[in-house]
């Protein structure tokens, strides 16, 4: 939300003064706008399962918990697009299930995605869930076209009772390499691109009503180094589970667009009523208001400005 | 004693050499008189529950023993009584049996005519020793021609020392005069399927007769149709004779028949078909099923027949030929089963393996709006399935006279900016969406409207001065879809707020003093149509006379609000 506030309009018995670039007196115009942190209405969710044998419980457990997730991302209001692939390398990478990329102008989501979250136990080891991840999202193929947006947030959800064991697709540092892939599509789309994990307790694994999990150090390693949420998934409860990973998928707005350009010196900001003295830059080419750290979502945010010439 | 075989007694009666029954024992109400000896006289009678499971006929038999097994290491024999064949011209002793004989154990049996116990073979039998598995019930024939007088039969076993097998059971004995025995047809050639098309094709079995045959034929059916038969020429034992080719996808079922003036044998049916190859590896030749037409691809059929073609048939019905192994086929979005078979000179060969492809087909499902005027400026939400729409990679048209921009929100649905020319030609227009996964067509789905009733701004001559703050009055024709448009006044004119209401658009905003001098177009954005038809003129503040540059004179529909008073003109409004 936006609003804009004329707070006054200059010369003489109206007026303000300032200084342009040049020192100079310019009679200028007082504006005020104002906007409301809104949630990033797009994102791109990927959901990466382990197919082992082992998995069959958790699976049938988080594809329960699907409806909880969606429930999640729709009340924060997020436009979406949802796919799952397996953590077998010989499935490619291939978004599974029909249809492959779920979004909200589907019906029934949430019973799509509790069927394709189901991606089967017949895989042998090893489970590669980041080469398999990689794959999806660099998609070679084709075969996962329109899942990626271009101005879409990512976000990566790691399932699994065991540890990745990739190295085919992202050489000897597979971490490394995930999280660098992860920082280009950010870098890509100028929005977030984040990883989560839903897997055993490092260091010591866990044993929960799915049976035992091996610690997932690496899906860890990876959803740390990008900001996402860790889970165990000896939790039992994967509703909760989904809901974290729900909220941790949300992507909240850097930028806020001016109607007018400011002139330098001139701008104030306040988040939710208090004055924010840094953090924010005016950028003259939108122009617009850019954060360096997103406010939360609902915060007030009033931006008063000069404008030139008036 | 006879009971059931008396009507056979009454079958066998017609002809030179027809069978007459002179005694006989189903060893059901009693024994038979017969007795077990030998060294551990195991063999019984009674209710069979071991070895083939049941008596021959009724529930009783003769065995060794009824449960089955027998005991190792020993020679037993069962006896039965003798029957006078002083009269009988040509005598034959027939009985059921049933055979399972441990390596190294076998049963043979002997008659007495009163010159002491010999071994007899029955007849075709290759060696008199019955040795191994019968498998099933077998009827045994002995020739005992030359015999007069009372006949004695026995059943003799010699067991060795290691291991048993199921036993021995013997059921229905037949003493006959004549020739109850039916000829014996082994080793019938069994053919397989063939692509030698309309090639003749011989078949070949051994036939014997205990007295001798009068014929024997080729019987065969062709595709279901009427039997017809073939002499068989022999050459001593073996018979043959030659059927027919026949052509591709042809069903020939053929039994030999023999026969020895009384009795008559058939051999079990045989069935081959001629057949051209089948083409393999019937595939979808995409990673994906989702199209209106997907690619399918197979592997050339084996053989050294001439492909002229393919046909791809999907639920039978013929959908494409093609000359070489692919075509893209139409799919419907349900469970499609296709086959395909190669065309050859000599005809159609087999089908394929079926291939099941469940399809999922780009939809579109909603536009909306779905109807414009000549001149109109729309945003229309495009809502479908499967349609991967992918950013920059998807053209939309609406055919002659209208413009299409793709905006993509996801795979599914988009928001096409429509700029209908003023000359289009009004009239159901067909909705064209390329992707990088094909093209769907949705047909009729939008109508340019015939009229001069496109919504729009009223024309006005409105004006402001750099550096104003002003409230602009405009009127439109038509409805706006939301009370706060969005209003674009150009570079340098912020807008604060914009209300409609009835016709009456009130617009306030801020004229930067940079703004530049002239006219401009003023648009006006409901969110699903662009209003225009209003010119708006910016002044140079410095030809404004006196005062100051912060006040507007009045013009046309301007309003100009002025200092402090402005303030109060603030009103949120949707932003991003």
């Amino acid at each position: 939300m936006r609003s804009l506030l004329l707070l006054s309009s200059a010369l003489t018995g109206c007026s303000d003064y300032f200084l342009d670039g040049e020192n100079r007196l310019v009679n200028t115009a007082v504006v005020s706008e104002s906007f409301t942190q809104a949630p990033l209405p797009a994102v791109d969710v990927l959901f990466v399962i382990d197919s082992t044998g082992s998995m069959a419980e958790e699976q049938a457990g988080f594809g329960s918990a699907a409806g909880g997730f969606v429930d999640v991302i729709e009340t924060l209001g997020l436009d979406y697009q949802i796919g799952v692939i397996s953590m077998d390398l010989d499935d490619g990478g291939v978004l599974l299930g029909v249809p492959w990329i779920l979004t909200p102008s589907q019906d029934g989501v949430s019973a799509s995605l509790a069927r394709n979250l189901v991606v089967g136990t017949g895989s042998a080891p090893p489970s590669m869930g980041l080469d398999c991840a990689s794959l999806a999202l660099t998609d070679p193929t084709g075969v996962n076209t329109g899942f990626r947006r271009s101005d879409a947030a990512l976000h990566v959800i790691f399932v699994s009772d065991g540890d990745d064991e990739s190295g085919e697709v992202l050489g000897a540092d597979p971490v490394a390499a995930f999280a660098a892939q992860l920082a280009d599509a950010a870098a890509a789309t100028g929005r977030s691109a984040r990883a989560s994990a839903v897997v055993g307790d490092v260091p010591d694994g866990c044993t929960g009503s799915g049976g035992t999990a091996l610690p997932g150090a690496r899906y860890m390693a990876v959803a740390e180094a990008s900001g996402g949420t860790v889970a165990s998934i000896c939790a039992g409860d994967f509703t909760a589970v989904g809901s974290d990973v729900g909220s941790v998928v949300a992507d909240w707005q850097l930028s806020f667009p001016l109607q007018g350009d400011p002139l330098d010196g001139s701008v104030t900001v306040t988040l939710d009523g208090v004055r924010a003295g840094s953090g924010w830059v005016i950028d003259h080419a939108g122009p617009s208001l850019v954060f360096q750290t997103a406010p939360p979502p609902d915060a007030f945010i009033e931006v008063t400005y000069s404008l030139a010439g008036v | 004693m006879l009971g059931w075989l008396a009507p056979l007694w009454l079958c066998f009666l017609n002809g030179a050499l027809a069978a007459e029954l002179l005694d006989g024992w189903e060893f059901e109400e009693d024994d038979g008189g017969c007795v077990a000896e030998g060294q551990t006289a195991q063999w019984e009678w009674g209710e069979v529950t071991g070895g083939p499971g049941a008596a021959h006929s009724g529930a009783r038999a003769w065995a060794l023993s009824l449960d089955g097994g027998y005991l190792n290491d020993t020679v037993d024999t069962l006896t039965c009584p003798a029957v006078d064949l002083s009269t009988a011209t040509r005598p034959v002793v027939q009985f059921e049996q049933w055979f399972d004989f441990f390596a190294g154990d076998a049963g043979h049996v002997e008659v007495d005519d009163g010159s002491g116990w010999r071994v007899v073979s029955p007849l075709y039998a290759v060696v008199p020793d019955l040795v191994g598995q019968s498998g099933s019930w077998l009827t045994a024939s002995v020739d005992l021609s030359g015999a007069s007088g009372p006949v004695a039969l026995r059943w003799v076993v010699v067991a060795d020392a290691s291991g048993v097998g199921g036993g021995w059971f013997i059921d229905d004995l037949r003493w006959w005069d004549g020739d109850p025995v039916a000829p014996q047809i082994d080793d019938v050639d069994v053919l397989g399927d063939t692509d030698d098309v309309m090639v003749a094709r011989a078949v070949s079995a051994t036939v014997r007769d205990d007295v001798g045959l009068t014929s024997v034929v080729l019987r065969y059916v062709v595709d279901g149709g009427a039997a017809q038969e073939t002499v068989m020429a022999a050459d001593a034992d073996v018979w043959t004779a030659a059927l027919p080719g026949g052509p591709p996808d042809t069903t020939v079922a053929y039994q030999v028949l023999a026969r020895d003036g009384e009795n008559e044998t058939v051999s079990p049916a045989v069935a081959f078909r001629y057949f051209l190859p089948a083409p393999d590896n019937l595939r979808l030749d995409a990673q994906r099923a989702v199209g209106h037409t997907l690619p399918l691809a197979w592997g050339p059929p084996f053989g050294g027949h001439i492909i002229e073609g393919y046909r791809v048939y999907r639920d039978e019905v013929l959908v494409a030929e093609v000359s070489t192994p692919r075509a893209d086929v139409p799919v419907t979005g349900g469970v499609d089963s296709f086959t395909v078979v190669a065309v050859f000179g000599e005809g159609e060969g087999d089908p394929s393996a079926p291939l099941e492809i469940t399809a999922s087909i780009p939809t579109v499902t909603a536009l909306s709006p779905a109807e414009g005027w000549p001149g109109d400026h729309l945003h229309v939400g495009l809502t479908g399935a499967y349609l991967l729409l992918t950013d920059g990679r998807v053209t939309a048209t609406l055919g002659e006279g209208i413009s299409v921009g793709v905006s993509i929100r996801d795979v599914d649905s988009a928001v096409l900016d429509v700029q209908i020319a003023a000359d289009a030609e009004p009239g159901g227009r067909d909705l064209v969406i390329g992707t990088p996964s094909g093209v769907t067509t949705a047909l009729g789905v939008f109508t340019v409207l015939d009229g001069d009733d496109r919504p729009r701004l009223n024309e006005a001559e409105l004006a402001v001065w750099q550096g104003d703050t002003a409230t602009l009055q405009l009127t439109y024709v038509g409805e706006m879809a939301t009370d706060e448009p969005s209003v674009d006044l150009g570079p340098d004119i912020v807008i604060d707020s914009a209300v409609a209401v009835s016709g009456g658009l009130t617009v306030s905003c801020v004229v930067s003093g940079d703004a530049a001098v002239g006219d401009r177009a003023v648009t006006v954005d409901d969110g699903v149509r662009i209003f225009d038809g209003a010119t708006l003129t910016v002044r140079n503040s410095t030809t404004q006379g006196t005062g100051n540059g912060c006040v507007s004179a009045p013009h046309g529909g301007l309003v100009a609000a002025v200092g402090a008073a402005a303030a109060l003109l603030s009103r949120r409004k949707r932003g991003m």
